[in-house]
């Protein structure tokens, strides 16, 4: 490995829905309705256009026309200067606005592993992925991690967090945690649920608040939920990384649950430690990385969660807010070390790329 | 420099009661009878520095957690804690631990009996 080796711990691509059908099994009558009618069955991410209407562009790759083919992950890489890159699609992003029955969740979940193993994940050219899990039947979850999390492509599990209930702290998700644990998969929870149509309070008037919001809140929620209920107690060998909404709100959520924690320490007995604790073995993935005045309050952020062996360089491309490795790059305070870290050797080591 | 402070005669403080004593300039010092056996505590809060000897004693929760899929089950140990009144730091009484974080603690003292009185060295 040389010093630059840049791995993108979270990148995305555009799948169409007929393109999965192709991967459900045929006797399914679900199969045919994704075939016909893909956007009746999949609620689309609702308003507004977060390109903003052909300001921001992205025409390197397919993914504003409507899809993207495999060959545009290389592209992806080549842009962004990732040697390996770790991709989630669209799709199983908005996971949780599959919010009725639990089977769409299933069938996609599986159909989605079927069609990365076969279409995209390719180890040799660096293209791994992440098993996205249908949380909502944690049953039906454990078996596609026993199925496909030992496939050589898929370098973590997943689980989206956008507005999940109850919240991933709660104990039914506990078969999940267990079976990551003993596949050794590293478990990702990735922002989600942003949109003015889907947001939890109606009414903002502009993506560039529900934004700013969602992924703070959905990232979040769990993470509060994920501490408090003790799932790092319960499972100390599973390895939990958050993405997608920066990580300023780390320290600040760290804080604040201390403070709580010491007033309430008899609502949390199963810890055995203060929630920061818990949470500074967690990793974040850097991107949208925040860009605060102070320099100083940077470094000190970063101290707080751990330090940069936690943090995970991501780019989110083709996302309207990916960040380039220069995000990284540019920090002054860094070390080159500490730069290579972020930039590549903790992904590769949390995900045995 | 020990002190030896006199709390009260033997007998005096009945069980589940409480008595707090100050020292002149040295603040306060609670000194409780739990089931028979005598704590004393500093009344100063490391917190915010709340009046903790007024709080509640009760026993400390502690989890029992039987493996994947099951509730977190909470017991009532045998550990006697305090909380503070004003925002609820909860210690144990033997040794003055946050029950949250060992690392914090409140002042505790040892009582002892001595010609049928009841003592808190200093
Ligand atoms: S002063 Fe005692 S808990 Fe705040």
């Amino acid at each position: 490995m040389t010093s630059d080796y840049i791995v993108d711990s979270d990148a995305h691509y555009l799948e169409s829905l007929p393109e999965l059908a192709d991967y459900m099994p045929d006797k399914n009558p679900f199969k045919q309705r994704f075939k016909r009618k893909p956007n009746k069955m999949f609620p689309s991410s609702g308003y507004p256009d977060h390109y903003m209407y052909g300001r921001i562009q992205r025409d390197e790759v397919g993914y504003l026309k409507g899809q993207m083919i495999p060959e545009d992950i290389p592209t992806a890489m080549e842009i962004v200067g990732a040697n390996a890159i770790i991709v989630i699609t669209q799709k199983m992003l908005s996971f949780a606005r599959l919010g009725g029955d639990d089977e769409r969740p299933e069938l996609i979940a599986n159909a989605y592993a079927d069609y990365m193993l076969d279409r995209i994940i390719d180890p040799d050219e660096g293209i791994y992925a992440l098993l996205v899990l249908p949380y909502q039947d944690p049953e039906r979850a454990v078996e596609l991690i026993d199925r496909c999390g030992e496939e050589e492509g898929f370098v973590g599990a997943c689980m989206i967090c956008g507005g999940p209930e109850p919240p991933f702290g709660n104990r039914k998700y506990d078969g999940i945690y267990e079976a990551c644990q003993e596949k050794k998969l590293p478990l990702v929870f990735h922002a989600g649920g942003a949109s003015l149509d889907y947001f939890y309070i109606k009414g903002y008037e502009k993506f560039i608040e529900t934004h700013t919001l969602g992924f703070l809140w959905s990232n979040m929620s769990q993470l509060v939920s994920i501490v408090i209920q003790g799932v790092a107690e319960k499972f100390p060998e599973l390895k939990i990384i958050f993405q997608e909404s920066g990580i300023l709100y780390v320290p600040s959520l760290m804080a604040r649950l201390d403070a709580e924690y010491l007033k309430r320490s008899s609502e949390a007995p199963i810890l055995t430690k203060k929630p920061s604790e818990y949470m500074s073995n967690f990793y974040y993935g850097t991107q949208p990385l925040d860009e605060p005045k102070s320099t100083d309050y940077f470094q000190s952020a970063i101290e707080e969660l751990g330090g940069a062996s936690q943090l995970l360089y991501a780019s989110d491309y083709p996302h309207w807010d990916y960040d380039p490795p220069s995000a990284i790059k540019s920090i002054p305070f860094l070390t080159d070390e500490e730069k290579e870290l972020i930039l590549g050797k903790n992904a590769k080591r949390v995900f045995g790329i | 420099m020990t002190e030896k402070v006199k709390v009260c005669k033997e007998g005096e403080l009945k069980i589940g009661s409480r008595k707090v004593i100050s020292r002149d300039g040295e603040g306060e010092i609670g000194v409780f009878n739990v089931e028979g056996k005598y704590y004393a505590v500093q009344n100063a809060c490391p917190h915010r520095g709340g009046p903790v000897c007024e709080g509640q004693i009760q026993k400390e929760i502690k989890a029992d957690w039987r493996g994947p899929g099951n509730r977190i089950e909470e017991t009532i140990s045998s550990i006697p804690t305090i909380a503070c009144p004003w925002h609820g730091w909860e210690f144990k009484l033997e040794n003055g631990e946050h029950i949250g974080d060992s690392k914090i603690h409140v002042k505790t003292y040892k009582v002892i009996i001595e010609d049928k009185n009841v003592y808190v060295i200093c």
